[in-house]
Order: structure tokens, then sequence, then C-alpha cells
């Protein structure tokens, strides 16, 4: 046993060292090295120079911030349970599978030393947090620290269980089922409970949203007993990272660490034979990988074509067909507009003495459709995201590098804006019962009009990353880790949304300007003109990023991307 | 078709290929041989456009790669050693796809009868993840092949087929080559070099070793004769394929 750990220990630290050289050898590239000093700018700005989150700012009030992360993270934890892959959520590369499964280890070694290996992410996610939250902390970095770690240690530890509950579910059926009574009914009572007070809860929150308070809307929402008792065990996480004193830091770390060791032993005791699963993955994922990409969903299964291909014309139309079966395929469409309908029926039906009101599930679809300009990209990687690992197969075809820019982002682009165009349909309701008729189509229109440009810059700036720094972005169709990655996500989300903050500020601007010229006698027709203008530069934007990316793409040589995403 | 003027490749202070001219005329097969490293991938890549040169040009059907890239690409196709396939995509939507990129009007034709030729009829529906090693090697062969190109570069395209898959694409190279494509084959298995090719590239250090037919090779260096391709190779890549 001791043999084994020390074999385990000399992976671990020769990795992570080889890795940290790697990584410091990449930025004698000018990109890297240029993406550094960007990251070290955006660091020292934000948090120390008087950027939004330095100093005692108006985006921490002391009492709404814990209570959004814990409602954050039990959203996640939620989703994790409902629409989570039944694959392990410890990922064994292929040469861990080929090396560590022959050898004489049990399952409890090869579980800890997955769990030793997540410290790394762990630690950079604690890192980044203790940046966000530590100014004016009223307690020593290293207690928040501490507490963090143990918040990001749990979640892994969840994330890791519900996974083998998954597989155990998928590989056995009724029988696993059975084994996993005891977690699926708490992950069952618990997401059945929160959903049907939330239902409960609906139009006090969107009033509460309305007014503009996410305090006061997290307040209706706790005051909710079954929502209080679903949200302890996050309150219980979360607590001692906000705590005041190292009195209250102490008192609230007793029961994180209870449930730490809770989560702990739930999986190292799980008897799930994972290696299948997690062979499977490997496989699938070397086999990705030799020709190099990764994947995090379900298996792949052949459905019906929604789009025709004709063998002669635009021959980028290839890589738009390509990429819309890619994302018919890969993403859940099915699972997930299951349970969103199930939860928009549930939320209209038990809306108190207004039965069937739909005005909260139609506010909602609105709020979803501008969320997916930000989030959209995140999920929808079927462009070069993905194809990035394919790049000595793109730079083969007859296309310039602008052109497979162009396509690949178009794909991307025509699937969120088919997703947005439904919402908003959904929406427009209650769009004109809070507009008015009047200036309700006048809106609907500008939104029409401006939402492709904002969301086709969105994407541009995910595929920027993708093709400017590989080595960077995590390349594929998942995305990168899980709970235990979320301050790398933090932080390629807040830099995608400061590069798209500022591809905005010419098309916005020409809109506004465009708007104080307008004549008078438009009225509220002067929206969808303002909306067209800033389009117009938008595209002449994205024009522009296409033909640069192109060039880039074409310079990039394969073997590189290969190396740097390894 | 193919035609290749100094051609060097360089990483960083490190050069892959250097000073490399040769070229491959319409139904000619040219095998290129050389030891691990001698930089037969980079230069098939290069000829492929999927790595830009660092000094020299490359021609096909007279077209500039570096000038006119996407009028050279549309007269190519590159197999490499490892297949490059979507993961989503059918066998036959592989097929699908690839011809609408080179605009193969007649796909409807050209897909079932490549699927037979190859043996994939069977596995049209199927994703790569449910394909052998060796079905995947025949669809990226299929793919390389369904808009009939006039330059066929290939990367060790055996490896992973079965013999009598072996015996298949052999006769699919002959074929093309006798329907005037240019073909460039590199392969280690020298049986194989010897059986199909028309003349010979040896490279090693990214250098020319030796062109030509075997026997203008050996009229080259009288002390070859009568020996095997084997031993031929080994005595002109002189360290007996240990090379990086």
């Amino acid at each position: 046993m001791n043999a084994v750990a020390g074999a385990f220990r000399y992976l671990l630290v020769r990795s992570t060292v080889n890795r940290v050289r790697r990584q410091v050898r990449r930025l004698r590239a000018p990109r890297y090295a240029l993406g550094m000093l960007g990251v070290a700018l955006y660091i020292w700005f934000f948090f120390y120079r008087g950027g939004p989150l330095a100093g005692g700012s108006p985006l921490r009030p002391p009492l709404v911030l814990p209570a959004l992360y814990e409602t954050l993270l039990a959203v996640s934890i939620g989703w994790l349970w409902l629409l989570g892959a039944d694959e392990p959520a410890l990922a064994f590369t292929g040469a861990e599978v080929q090396l560590l499964f022959p050898a004489p280890v049990t399952r409890r070694a090869l579980v800890h030393y997955k769990l030793v290996q997540a410290q790394i992410a762990i630690g950079f996610s604690v890192l980044i947090w203790l940046l966000l939250l530590s100014s004016r902390s009223p307690i020593a970095p290293l207690l928040k620290a501490i507490a963090l770690w143990v918040l990001f240690t749990t979640l892994y530890l969840h994330r890791v269980g519900a996974s083998f509950v998954r597989v155990s579910a998928a590989q056995q059926g009724r029988r696993g089922l059975r084994r996993n009574w005891l977690p699926l009914t708490i992950a069952g009572a618990a997401i059945a409970a929160a959903g049907w007070s939330v239902a409960r809860a609906f139009p006090s929150l969107v009033n509460a949203l309305e007014n503009g308070t996410i305090g006061a809307a997290l307040l209706v929402l706790r005051r909710a007993p079954a929502i209080a008792v679903v949200l302890w065990p996050f309150h219980a996480l979360v607590a001692p990272v906000f705590a005041k004193t190292t009195d209250a830091w102490a008192g609230a770390m007793g029961w994180s660490v209870v449930l730490l060791l809770a989560n702990y032993l739930w999986v190292v005791r799980s008897g799930v034979s994972f290696e299948e699963a997690a062979m499977q993955r490997a496989e699938r994922l070397a086999a990705q990988r030799a020709a190099r990409r990764t994947g995090r969903f379900a298996p792949i299964k052949v459905t019906r074509l929604w789009l025709p291909l004709a063998p002669t014309g635009r021959p980028a139309i290839a890589i738009i067909w390509k990429n819309t079966i890619a994302f018919q395929r890969i993403v859940p469409i099915g699972r997930i507009v299951l349970v969103g309908g199930a939860l928009a029926l549930s939320i209209a039906v038990m809306v108190p003495d207004h039965p069937l009101d739909w005005s909260a599930v139609r506010f909602m679809a609105l709020f979803i459709a501008v969320m997916l300009v930000i989030f959209g990209p995140i999920y929808v990687r079927t462009d070069l995201q993905q194809d990035m690992l394919m790049l000595p197969l793109l730079r083969s075809y007859p296309l310039s590098g602008p052109a497979i820019v162009a396509a690949e982002m178009a794909g991307t682009v025509a699937v969120l804006l088919a997703m947005q165009g439904t919402l908003l349909l959904i929406g427009f309701p209650e769009l004109v019962r809070w507009a008015g008729a009047g200036r309700a189509i006048p809106i609907a229109i500008a939104g029409v009009v401006a939402l492709p440009a904002i969301t086709a810059l969105r994407v541009a700036v995910a595929n920027g990353w993708a093709v400017l720094l590989p080595g960077w972005v995590h390349l594929g169709p998942g995305r990168a880790g899980g709970i235990e990655a979320l301050g790398q996500r933090v932080l390629a989300l807040v830099g995608s949304a400061i590069a798209h903050g500022l591809l905005l500020i010419l098309p916005a601007s020409v809109a506004w300007v465009g708007a104080l010229f307008w004549p008078p006698w438009l009225g509220n027709w002067a929206w969808p003109c303002a909306a067209a203008a800033g389009a117009i530069v938008a595209a002449i934007e994205l024009w522009g990023l296409s033909r640069w990316l192109g060039g880039v793409l074409h310079r990039t040589d394969p073997s590189e991307v290969e190396a740097e995403s390894a | 078709m193919i035609e290749v003027a100094a051609f060097t490749k360089r990483y960083g202070e490190f050069t892959a290929v250097r000073d490399l001219s040769f070229s491959v005329a319409a139904g000619e097969v040219l095998g290129l041989v050389g030891p691990n490293g001698a930089g037969k991938t980079t230069t098939l890549r290069s000829l492929a456009g999927i790595i830009t040169p660092s000094a020299g040009t490359i021609r096909v059907g007279g077209f500039d790669l570096a000038g006119e890239p996407e009028r050279a690409k549309a007269l190519l196709a590159f197999i490499p050693d490892e297949p490059q396939l979507f993961e989503y995509l059918t066998v036959e939507e592989h097929l699908r796809f690839t011809a609408r990129l080179y605009g193969v009007a007649d796909a409807a034709r050209r897909i079932p009868e490549l699927l037979g030729e190859l043996e994939l009829s069977d596995k049209r529906n199927a994703l790569p993840a449910e394909l052998s090693r060796g079905m995947k090697q025949k669809l990226a062969i299929a793919c390389g092949l369904v808009h009939s190109p006039s330059a066929l570069l290939l990367d060790e395209p055996l490896t992973g087929l079965d013999p009598a898959g072996i015996r298949r694409m052999k006769a699919t190279i002959t074929a093309r080559a006798r329907t005037g494509a240019a073909v460039l084959l590199s392969s280690h298995l020298l049986h194989l070099v010897e059986e199909l090719c028309t003349r010979l590239l040896v490279i090693q250090r990214g250098q020319v070793v030796a062109i030509g037919t075997i026997a203008e090779i050996v009229a080259e260096q009288p002390h070859l004769a009568g020996q095997g391709l084997e031993d031929i190779f080994l005595a002109l890549t002189g360290d007996g394929g240990q090379g990086a």
C-alpha cells in the first residue's frame, strides 16, 4: 500500500511540475505572454486598484452575497442530479486507465488518487475566490482559504458521489436504483421540495426581481420552509467563508467539516464499480484525443437530420450543417426541453389563486433569452471551441481561414438564435403586458435586430479565445472541470464579458448617437432603427474579426494546438 | 501534378525539412520513405496545406499552395495515419459533408460506390465510435477519394487494415494512379513501397538521401547492387532506422 501511495505521489508531483514547466514555456509565445499580461492587469485593476471588485464595493452587500452563492450552488447541484452525465466524474486519462487499472491498486486508492489530483484545480479556485472575496475581509485570508477549500472539496466530492449514483443506475437499472435509494431519495425530495416552493413563491419572486432587488427576491425564496431546509447544507458550507469574526468562523466550520467528511465517506465507501464506465470514457477520450478531442456528454445517438445538404454550393455551408448536427446529437435537447417544460408547467399550475398563469413563465423565457447571450457559447460549443482539435483536417479543406472561422461561428449563432427566437416568442405577451402594444412591437423588432449582432459578437469572443489561446481554454464539447474548476470558469467568464463589452462599445455608441438624431416622428420606432445601426457596425466588426482570426488560424501550426491542448 | 521546390520547414531552431525538391507526375506513385523523425509527415502535411512552409514553393496542378490555397487543395486529398473523424457524423454523413466541401455534383452516385469499394456499406449509419480502427481508416480514405482527387497524399495508409483491407487498399491506390492521379505515399512497409511505387524518395533528417526508381538509385550507388529494398534503405539511411 505504501508503494502504491509512493507511486501515486511521484506521478502527481512529476505531472504537476511538468505541467507548470510547460505553462511557463508557453509564455515564450508572444500571444500567451500578452494574454498573461492581460490577466495580470485584469486582476490588478479589479482587485487592487479601485475596480468594481476592489475595496468595499456595492457589488458585495454583506447579506445578499452569501445567500446568492448558496442559491447558485444549490441550483448547480440540483442540475447535476437532474441533468448530469451517466459517467463517473472521476476522469481518468487513457494512460491512467492503461497503467493504473491493471495494476495491483484498490478501487479506494484510485478514488483517493483522483481526489488528491483534483486539489490542483481546487487550489486554483480557492486562490481566485480568495482574490474575489478577500478585500476588507474581517477574517484572516488563511481562514477564508480553509473555508473555501472545504466548500470546494465538499462540492467536488458530492459531484463524484452523484455521478457514482448515476453510473450505478445506468449500469444496473433497478438494482442500481435500489442500492442507492438513500441518496436518490434525499436528492429527489430536495429537488421536488425546492421546485414546489419556487413555483409557489414565483409571483412574489418576479415582483421582487422587477423591483430590482435581488436581496428581496432571495428573501422571498428563503422564506419558504422547504427551501430553508434544502439550502441548509449550502448555508453551512458558505457561512465560514463570510464569517465576520474568527470565533464565528470557528463556530461555522464545524458543520462545514461534518459535511465534508460525510461526502468523503459517501464517496470512498461507495461500492460502485466505476472502472468500466471510466474506461469507456477514457477510451472515447483517447480515441478523440488521438484525433484530439474529448467529450463529457452521454453517448451520441444518431438522430434524424433537421437540415438537408446539397452536394454543391458554398462549401462553408457544409461546416454549418456539420455543427448543427453536432449540436443536435451532443446536447441533450430533449432532456432540456422536457425539464424546462415540466418546470414551466409546474410554475404555471402552482401560482396561488391564479391557476395556469403563464406570465411568470413568459418572464422567465425573456430572461433566459437574454442570458443566452452571455452563457450560450459556454454550452453551445459546436464551433471552433470543439473543432480546433481537428485543425489539421480543417486546414486541409479547400476553404480560406476567414471562411472557416465565419462558418464555424455561424453554426453556433444560428443555434443560439433559434433558441432565443423561440424564447422571445414565448415571452412576447409578457413584453406586451409590460410595455403596452404600441411599444412592445418596436422593442421586439429592435431585439430581433440587435440580439443576433450581440450574440454573434459573444460567439466571436468564445471562438477567438480558442484560436488565439488554445492552450488556455478547454477545447472540446464539454466545459472544463466541474465545481472544482469554478475559479477558472469565473475568470474566463469575466474575461469574456470584458472582451464582449469592448466589442459592443462601438455598435452601442453608434446606436445611441443615431438615436439622438432620428426624427421625432419615428417615436418608438427609433428603437429598431438604432438597433439596426448598431447591428451594421457589429456586422463590420464581425467581418474584421473573422478575417483576423482566419489569418491566425491559417498561420497556426496544428502541432502547436495539439501540444497546447494536451 | 505535384511540384515541390526548395521546401524547408523550421520549428524555431530545429529544421525538420531542409531544401526538399521533387515532383510527382500524373499517374505516378512516389514512395516517401525514411526513418522515424525524418520529416515524412511534416512534408505530407505541408503538401496538404496543413503546415505553412518556412521556405520554398509547393504547386499542385499548377496552383501555388501559398498563393491559391483553395484551388490547390481542391485537387488534393490527404489521408493521415491517424484518421480524424467527427464523432457525431455517421459514415455516410462524413462523405456527404466532404462531398459538399469539394462540390461533388454526382455525390449521390459516388458515395454508395465508395462505400461498396471500401466495404463500408453495412456501416453507412454507424458513428465513428462504433467502427474498428481499420474501418475508421477506410472511412478516412473514402473521404479522401470522394472528390476524385488529382493528387493523393497518403501517410501510412495501411495502418490498422486487415489483410483483405490491405489488398483492397493497394488495388485502390493503383487504380487511382491508373486514372491519372499523382500519388505520394509514405510508409515504413518497404515491401508495400516496392510493390506500389514507381519511384522512391528517401529522406533522412529532413534532407533527400536518394530519389528515383530502385534501378536509378542503385545505378548512382553501385555498392547497393543486388540488395533488397530493406538493405538499400538501411544502407542509405545509415543509422539503421534509429533516427529520432
